[in-house]
């Protein structure tokens, strides 16, 4: 009706250019109005109707002088229109997993509601006016004689990629447009800036039709389940749970190692629909592989369930971490630190205390030469250990190696180095002035007295909160408490000014007066940490015997130190749990007892599925000569992979490291599968094509028809004659008439 | 109009800027101000002799009220002890000459639990109620130390199990062996001589009563770590009190300081 109305289509008029045919001067037109204007209204000022009268009376005889003289200097529209015959359109059908759901009982799959939607007269009339060459995509693009040919339930849907292969037809034919007809779930990440960049390269508009409902309807999805790939033995883990819901209130989860239930706890829901994000906690166990499945409850009356529950895999180092603690004088905090520590399985504390000016007593040791100096006498000594503290010890009592050593240690090696605030602990120990000095989280001052005594409350800032440091209980306002409840602290130490990159996680309060209290910063490979105070020991002695606070806090406090210190032979997956994706990737490092890169190491690689079947596994150098390497394995079956990569170093013993990572089949189809029409329109916007909904594809094909891509040809379209022209002229006339003769002025 | 937003925005801006840098320097006031006191208040020494003021048990005339034993040998033996200490090790203890010397607690007191190593004397003649008990094994329990000193024979021994057993009804005391590490923090303490009273010495024996041999015994926790070190039947107080008298022995003095230094450094590493 409007395309009769206007004499052309409204596709033609989105797409094309107003012009007048007559080649007269424009201005001339605008003249003949402003005259016309003067005529009326010298016309209706001698006739006296009065202001309100005259303006109705005037417009209208102007709106049919000004449209009568517009239509005499004959308007068209210029258009560039496909060619009839000549072109080739697109029409590219996801037919991956998540297109085989019903989003209602006893509704059609998304797929068929496509074919049906497309198989009426829409591809009919594409058909009219250009050639249809139908494709189907999940995780690959192949071409179908018939709609009817798909089938959906594929593993994986690459958009970005059907769309790359799909568009460099226009390389070999006229590609006018293409139609993509999808859920927008672009389970592979195939659709990136990336491949939005190279289709907008392409310059063929892509007409996007949008699939299923934009909003899940009673369904809960279980998006993210977050843990460490490594931890170790008798650590706490703390697991990161993301569920995407609608209208429930809440539901439980539960976390089962390998099966066995190890956690659970009741999630309530934040607002009405959307992500609540919950942190889990539960103990690491003993080494070995942690085959993780976390599984959210099915909400009453939800349909899709496959989506509720995650895998992660995580493996739990039995390698005892060991910890350097060198104090330089008998200290309580010492006592206390060394009783925390006492029958821990995860860590081993080897510690020096320098009890008269010439002899260190030993706490720890495995060789009865060790630290006999007070101080590790190789490099290698030193590296061999996963986190080093030292007490109240002035930087006087190494030597310059040692400080190089302490230096590297951290850098290269990749260790974490805590010092404790005491009379000859940080500035007050010269610690600002050597090798170290710049490593550390904060400018030390020097020359000062900055140690001394002040009664303050520790407490958690934000990064603490979130830290493993600051849990001394399970919930957020338990632990809010169980830190206030604390016994004050009795010292401190003035950190001097921090550093740009520190992090500051505890504060020593008092009053309304706060200072840094536990600061740390990454540096190199490793991490610096200052705690400004040494008499958390207070904590044990002023609290109930059965308190854990301290204990907790120092075995966390240490455990986070030392478990990422890297060893010498390290492989990690790319990604825990692959997911509809044979190509596992695995990177890893081979490094001499020195830590330097192990130039001359021999590397043999191999995995083995869960069935105990051998998996075809290759290993590339980066060519870089830094230790690195690549690890490919091909993962066919999906199932629990362990892969171990042994270095034999010439002339030394081998090392190996292991890791476990899970391939899983037809799980990314299930997650994210509502229509995804921010990304569809984006798509449409980018390319110049349009965003279209299932129910509502009438004008697609003029769409297609007005593109300005392919074999086009350019058409003017008289406007002149359109019957909107006239019946305006006859409606303006008519109103005036009326008017008039309402108003007995005729 | 233009004019007037550009105005409003400076003003804004402005204000905003002197709302960050009051909160600033309200920052870095909150800080010097800490490093202020800090820097006024020097730390106090690590390591204080706590002396466990108790009430007497009218054992020979010290009735509960009463006469004061735990006062004995103060403070001339905390006076050369700590001096001993300073010179021996690298314990940060008082200075004598400055600091007060004498530091009784109560057991019930709060401020115990500030002084992780309690020294009580003649403890034949101590009496501690079951608050008391109870207080001094929570104390024990939580990592505090004792050690008690100058008690001779079965009579004073019976005095002084009778409140140790109300600290630990389920705990023996038992012998140290030679080979504990008490015996070996800091020197090998493996000659077990009998440490002396300073009236013993003048009548010419080194018992008192019939507490002829001396004994190093102990209380352990449920780790194996020594909690109470007993000195039975030997006046380690003494020995310090009187370390500037020509009459004692020397090398008892110093084995004397060797003990109590001993203990003190086990004490502050287990």
């Amino acid at each position: 009706m409007l395309q009769f109305l206007l004499g052309a289509s409204t596709w033609a008029f989105r797409s094309g250019e107003l012009a007048f045919g007559r080649g007269w001067p424009t201005w001339l037109l605008v003249l003949a109005i402003v005259l016309g204007i003067g005529a009326v209204s010298f016309t209706l000022w001698r006739k006296q109707l009065g202001w309100p009268r005259a303006l109705v009376i005037g417009a209208l005889q102007v709106a049919f002088l000004a449209l009568a003289l517009v239509l005499l200097w004959r308007p068209v529209l210029n258009v560039e229109q496909v060619r009839d015959r000549q072109n080739v359109v697109a029409v590219v059908v996801d037919d991956s997993g998540s297109m085989n759901s019903a989003d209602a009982v006893d509704a059609p799959v998304r797929r068929a509601q496509a074919v049906t939607a497309l198989e009426g007269e829409v591809l009919q009339q594409i058909g009219a006016h250009s050639q249809v060459r139908l494709f189907g995509f999940s995780d690959r693009t192949r071409p179908v004689e018939s709609l009817e040919e798909l089938q959906g339930g594929a593993a994986s849907t690459r958009v970005g990629e059907a769309l790359d292969t799909v568009t460099q037809m226009a390389a070999s034919v006229p590609l006018a447009a293409v139609v993509l007809v999808t859920d927008g779930a672009d389970t592979a990440d195939t659709l990136n800036e990336a491949a939005l960049s190279r289709l907008m390269a392409a310059g063929v508009p892509v007409h996007t039709v949008g699939v299923g409902p934009e909003q899940p309807q009673n369904d809960l999805e279980l998006e993210q389940l977050q843990v460490p790939a490594n931890t170790v033995a008798g650590a706490t883990v703390h697991a990161v749970v993301s569920i995407r819901h609608q209208a429930q209130k809440g539901s439980r989860l539960r976390i089962y190692d390998a099966g066995k239930l190890i956690a659970a706890q009741d999630v309530k829901f934040a607002g009405a629909a959307g992500l609540t994000t919950v942190a889990v906690e539960f103990p690491a166990g003993d080494a070995g592989v942690r085959d993780l499945r976390a599984v959210v409850d099915t909400a009453t009356g939800e349909q899709r369930t496959a989506n509720n529950e995650r895998q992660a895999v995580m493996e739990v180092d039995g390698r005892r971490r060991a910890v350097l603690y060198i104090e330089g004088e008998p200290r309580w905090e010492y006592k206390f630190i060394r009783r925390a520590l006492e029958g821990n399985k995860a860590l081993r504390l080897a510690s020096a205390v320098r009890a008269t000016p010439n002899r260190f007593y030993r706490q720890g040791i495995t060789d009865p030469t060790d630290l006999e100096d007070g101080f590790p006498v190789t490099q290698k000594e030193l590296f061999g250990y996963d986190a080093v503290i030292l007490g109240s010890l002035e930087a006087a009592a190494l030597s310059t190696d040692q400080h190089q050593w302490l230096k590297e240690y951290v850098d290269r090696r990749g260790g974490s180095l805590l010092m404790l605030a005491g009379r000859d602990g940080l500035g007050d120990g010269g610690w600002g002035r050597v090798t170290i000095a710049p490593l550390l989280p904060s400018k030390l001052p020097g020359g000062t007295r900055t140690y001394g005594m002040r009664t303050s409350q520790a407490q958690l800032t934000a990064y603490g909160r979130e830290s493993n440091i600051g849990k001394l209980a399970e919930d957020a306002a338990g632990n809010e408490q169980a830190w206030k409840d604390l016994p004050a602290l009795a010292d401190y130490q003035d950190p001097g000014p921090l550093r740009p990159g520190a992090v500051v996680l505890l504060e020593a309060v008092a009053g309304d007066a706060a200072a840094p209290l536990l600061v740390t910063q990454r540096y190199g490979r490793g991490s610096t940490w200052l705690l400004a105070t040494a008499s958390s020991w207070r904590w044990q002695m002023q609290l109930p015997k059965e308190d854990q606070r301290h204990e907790t806090f120092w075995r966390q406090m240490l455990l986070t130190l030392a478990a990422p210190t890297p060893s010498q032979v390290s492989l990690v997956p790319e990604r825990a749990v692959y997911e509809d994706d044979a190509a596992v990737t695995l990177e890893a490092e081979v490094l001499d007892e020195a830590f330097n890169p192990a130039a001359d190491a021999v590397l043999t690689v191999e995995a083995v599925s869960e069935s105990g079947a051998p998996a075809p596994a290759r290993i590339e150098p980066s060519g870089r000569g830094d230790g690195r390497y690549t690890v490919a394995v091909d993962a066919r079956d999906p199932g629990l992979y362990r892969v171990r990569l042994v270095a034999a170093a010439a002339g030394g013993k081998d090392s190996e490291a292991v890791a476990h990572l899970r391939r899983a089949d037809g799980v990314r189809e299930q997650f994210g599968s509502w229509q995804h029409r921010p990304m569809l329109e984006r798509i449409a916007k980018d390319t110049g094509g349009r965003y279209w909904s299932l129910d509502d594809l009438a004008g697609l094909p003029e769409a297609i028809r007005y593109s300005s891509v392919g074999l086009v040809e350019h058409r003017t379209i008289d406007l002149w004659n359109a019957p909107l022209a006239f019946i305006l002229l006859a409606l303006f006339k008519a109103g005036e008439w009326l008017l008039r003769r309402h108003w007995r002025r005729l | 109009m233009g004019l007037r937003v550009m105005q409003v925005s400076r003003q804004l801006g402005l204000a905003s800027a002197l709302a960050l840098c009051a909160l600033l320097s309200g920052a870095d006031a909150s800080i010097s101000e800490m490093r202020a006191t800090v820097a006024t208040q020097a730390p106090e020494p690590e390591f204080r002799l706590a002396r466990l003021a108790y009430n007497g048990n009218n054992f020979d005339g010290f009735d509960r009220f009463g006469r004061t034993s735990w006062t004995t040998d103060a403070p001339d033996a905390e006076y050369h002890l700590s001096q001993g200490i300073r010179r021996l090790s690298r314990i940060n203890t008082i200075d004598p000459d400055r600091d007060e010397v004498v530091l009784p607690v109560q057991p019930l007191d709060k401020e115990l639990l500030r002084y992780p190593f309690l020294y009580a004397v003649e403890v034949g003649r101590w009496y501690l109620d079951d608050q008391e008990a109870a207080a001094m094994r929570e104390y024990l329990l939580r990592g505090g130390f004792l050690m008690v000193d100058d008690f001779h024979g079965s009579a004073q021994w019976q005095g002084f199990m009778e409140s140790m057993q109300r600290i630990f009804p389920d705990r023996e005391v038992v012998e140290i062996p030679d080979d504990h590490e008490v015996f070996h923090v800091l020197y090998d303490l493996d000659q077990k001589t009998q440490i002396p009273g300073v009236a013993a010495l003048r009548s010419g024996s080194t018992y008192e009563q019939d507490g002829y041999d001396p004994h190093w015994r102990g209380v352990f926790d449920d780790d194996g770590r020594l909690m109470v070190a007993i000195n039975f039947n030997m006046d380690l107080g003494d020995a310090w009190e009187h370390a500037d008298d020509p009459g004692y022995p020397q090398p008892l003095t110093a084995l004397a300081y060797r003990f109590a230094i001993g203990y003190a450094l086990y004490s502050m590493t287990h």
